[in-house]
């Protein structure tokens, strides 16, 4: 029997995992397990309840990334029922998402991934962490909170809740922006994307200190998938891109046709199936879905600086890029289009206008498909309604779905690393930005 | 000496840590306090004693109990975080699993109501326990805050037949009680406290705040008494369960 090595709680996860490596007497890796461990059955209990309540229940699957299942839920409502929705309505959902974008990335990007790079990855625990920054270097943790605060709150004080909006409606949103609201955060942009470039150099600081680290560790070549408006970044809407290891998009089709190349795998370990390119079938298709993902399937950032940022990831890292560390970058990289872009709508000269809702909605049969991007991938709800507008199915592929199976090949290649390769002896951690 | 405190996730969105790390005065609570345990930003993984200890989330499973009763033995105080803890929250819209909170398993010292909590009955809790005092909440229903309230007739009955104001629908929302338009509102069942910003927004209460007092079924069925609900009202599941359900 060789050696068990188990990892629960994994930390510094949104949801709970758990990690096993399974090791042979002569310490090759025998088995890697990612395990989620948590389940929700939100897909079960939606059935026989009126489909106009979904963009309210489902937004709590994630407390992360509320924004994104209430709008992917109310866009398969829209498409179910064909509604057009108001020009507004699309802008306003789309400054939700997009201080939504702001918010998570922030906090993923500080909370949950900086320490390790900021204070080095074998730095003690107690410290190795955001309460760790802000003691240790306050001004980056506040700078970090209130990037955060200013996205939350402007969602609070539009869309009633930070967490857990309700705002959005099928056929359009509840509310208009009032002029007020517009003007109080109009204010805030310029200190927003000042807060944004200092990230983008932090950012860069720490990639290019861990350059050879990042080019080894995990590099995995995978499929990735996305979201891209006519080849665009877009975590809206569009088309869903897949491309293959090689960097060649094979899919670029609307979200409705999803079952016909998105397949999905019931693993013996864990509770979230593995999704994966159907033609190609499982474990060879097997995708990944995020900010890296992401900006590999996209041909352009929609913002100016975001596109920027992106050619200069391009520059260093190359196109496509397998280093699941560059993630990191590749979050700030949508941060600051997020930030552009929701400074361009608030600038919008249409934001403020009242026709946001359709007034003619009437639940029917139907069956919709609404698809965004999370912050951490992909998201697809979809749903069946009967005559009276009851949720007769649901089918929800959400962001943890689309890029758990590319996680798991990822800690695969890791553990190979590690304990076959001893790469940890071999190649060299830098001394860490910020000694502890 | 500053007070230990861990906050850990049980079945849930993590909405309601998402909420505490964007609260405004986050900086002077980690300031105050000696975080020990709360792996959604820390690597410890051991759960030592502490005074506070912060629970989000149901209970789902046996391994879930097991755990709580080892919280209940390392903490001083422990707090039911968000409306998922303290009353099974969204989970009781399942007919397949139980999400119970967490006082059916171990003793609590207080909870901390909401979907997430609004930030100011997050804060003020916050406070109450820094101080080591009892956590003050709003002892009123929502229908108290309530801006539809100064038009309302005294003497009538209730008819139920929709469940989402027909201002979804069309242009305006007519500011009038929910309850008199026969769409379902929530509010005389739920604690006050949230600001009522849904109904701002035009949306009857679904309750997220859970109800003011625990034993939740003599409560629903006086509530149930004033209502006559529509037939197709009765064929949906659990409409009066969105965040809390009553035991019987």
């Amino acid at each position: 029997m060789g050696k068990v090595i188990d990892i629960e709680p994994l930390t510094r996860l949104e949801g709970h995992g758990k990690l096993t490596i399974k090791l042979t007497d002569d310490e090759k890796v025998d088995k890697v397990m990612f395990s989620i461990t948590s389940t929700r059955f939100f897909e079960k209990f939606l059935e026989g309840r009126p489909m106009e309540q979904a963009p309210r229940i489902t937004p709590r699957i994630c407390g992360i990334c509320p924004v994104p299942h209430h709008l992917a839920s109310s866009k398969a409502v829209d498409d179910a029922w064909g509604l057009k929705i108001p020009k507004t309505a699309e802008k306003l959902r789309r400054l939700m998402i997009n201080a939504k974008q702001i918010s998570s990335h922030a906090l993923h990007f500080f909370a949950l991934a900086a320490p390790d790079l900021i204070f080095g990855p074998t730095a003690d625990p107690a410290i190795r962490n955001v309460v760790g920054i802000i003691k240790k270097k306050p001004e980056w943790g506040l700078n970090a909170l209130e990037i955060m605060k200013i996205a939350q709150l402007f969602i609070k004080d539009y869309a009633g809740k930070a967490i857990h909006p309700m705002n959005s409606l099928p056929g359009g949103v509840a509310r208009p922006l009032p002029e007020e609201i517009r003007d109080r955060y109009l204010k805030k942009m310029d200190r927003l994307v000042e807060l944004t470039l200092w990230t983008v150099d932090l950012a860069k600081t720490v990639v290019n200190h861990y350059l050879d680290v990042i080019k080894t560790l995990g590099v995995t070549e995978l499929y990735n998938v996305g979201i891209a408006n006519n080849g665009v970044h877009d975590i809206y809407d569009g088309t869903i891109r897949v491309m293959d290891p090689k960097g060649k998009i094979v899919e670029d089709t609307k979200p409705q046709e999803y079952m016909n190349f998105l397949g999905e795998y019931v693993t013996s370990y864990s509770l979230a199936t593995h999704i994966f390119y159907k033609p190609v079938g499982y474990p060879d298709g097997i995708w990944d879905g995020g900010p890296l993902p992401m900006l590999n399937v996209a041909d352009k950032m929609k913002t100016p600086i975001a596109d920027k940022a992106l050619k200069e990831l391009r520059e260093i890292v190359g196109h496509p890029c397998h280093m699941p560390l560059v993630n990191n970058w590749a979050r700030i990289v949508e941060l600051v289009e997020a930030v552009e872009r929701m400074k361009e709508l608030l600038e919008d000269p249409d934001i403020c206008d009242t026709d946001v809702k359709l007034s003619d909605v009437e639940p029917r049969e139907g069956m919709g498909v609404g698809c965004v991007e999370a912050p951490r991938g992909l998201l697809i709800h979809n749903y069946w309604s009967d005559s009276k507008g009851i949720i007769t199915k649901a089918n929800l592929i959400v962001a943890t779905n689309n890029s758990v199976g590319g996680e798991q090949k990822v800690m695969e290649t890791l553990a190979k690393q590690i304990f076959e390769e001893k790469i940890l002896e071999k190649i060299k951690i830098p001394d860490p930005i910020i000694p502890t | 000496m500053k007070l230990k405190f861990s906050i850990i996730s049980l079945t849930s969105c993590s909405g309601c840590i998402s909420a505490l790390i964007s609260l405004d005065i986050f900086e002077d609570f980690l300031e105050k306090v000696d975080l020990v345990y709360f792996p959604f930003i820390m690597d410890e993984k051991r759960i030592e004693e502490c005074d506070v200890f912060l629970i989000e989330g149901c209970v789902i499973d046996d391994e879930q109990i097991k755990l709580l009763k080892q919280i209940r033995r390392k903490a001083r105080k422990v707090v039911a975080f968000g409306t998922c803890a303290a009353f099974g929250g969204i989970l009781n819209l399942s007919e397949d699993i139980n999400g119970e909170p967490i006082s059916n398993y171990i003793e609590i010292d207080g909870i901390i109501p909401g979907c997430p909590p609004p930030l100011k009955i997050l804060g003020n809790s916050l406070i109450n326990l820094l101080e080591n005092k009892k956590i003050v909440l709003p002892e009123k229903n929502l229908c108290y805050d309530c801006p539809l309230k100064e038009n309302i007739q005294k003497n009538f009955e209730i008819s139920i037949d929709e469940l989402m104001d027909e201002g979804y629908k069309t242009e305006k929302v007519i500011p009038k009680c929910f309850l008199e338009k026969n769409i379902l509102c929530l509010g005389p069942i739920t604690r006050a406290g949230c600001d009522c910003s849904c109904i701002k927004l035009g949306i009857p209460c679904e309750g997220c705040m859970g109800p003011l007092k625990q034993d939740y079924t003599s409560t629903i069925i006086n509530f149930l008494s004033l209502l006559n609900l529509s037939d197709d009202l009765r064929k949906y599941k659990s409409i009066f369960f969105r965040f809390s359900k009553p035991n019987l």
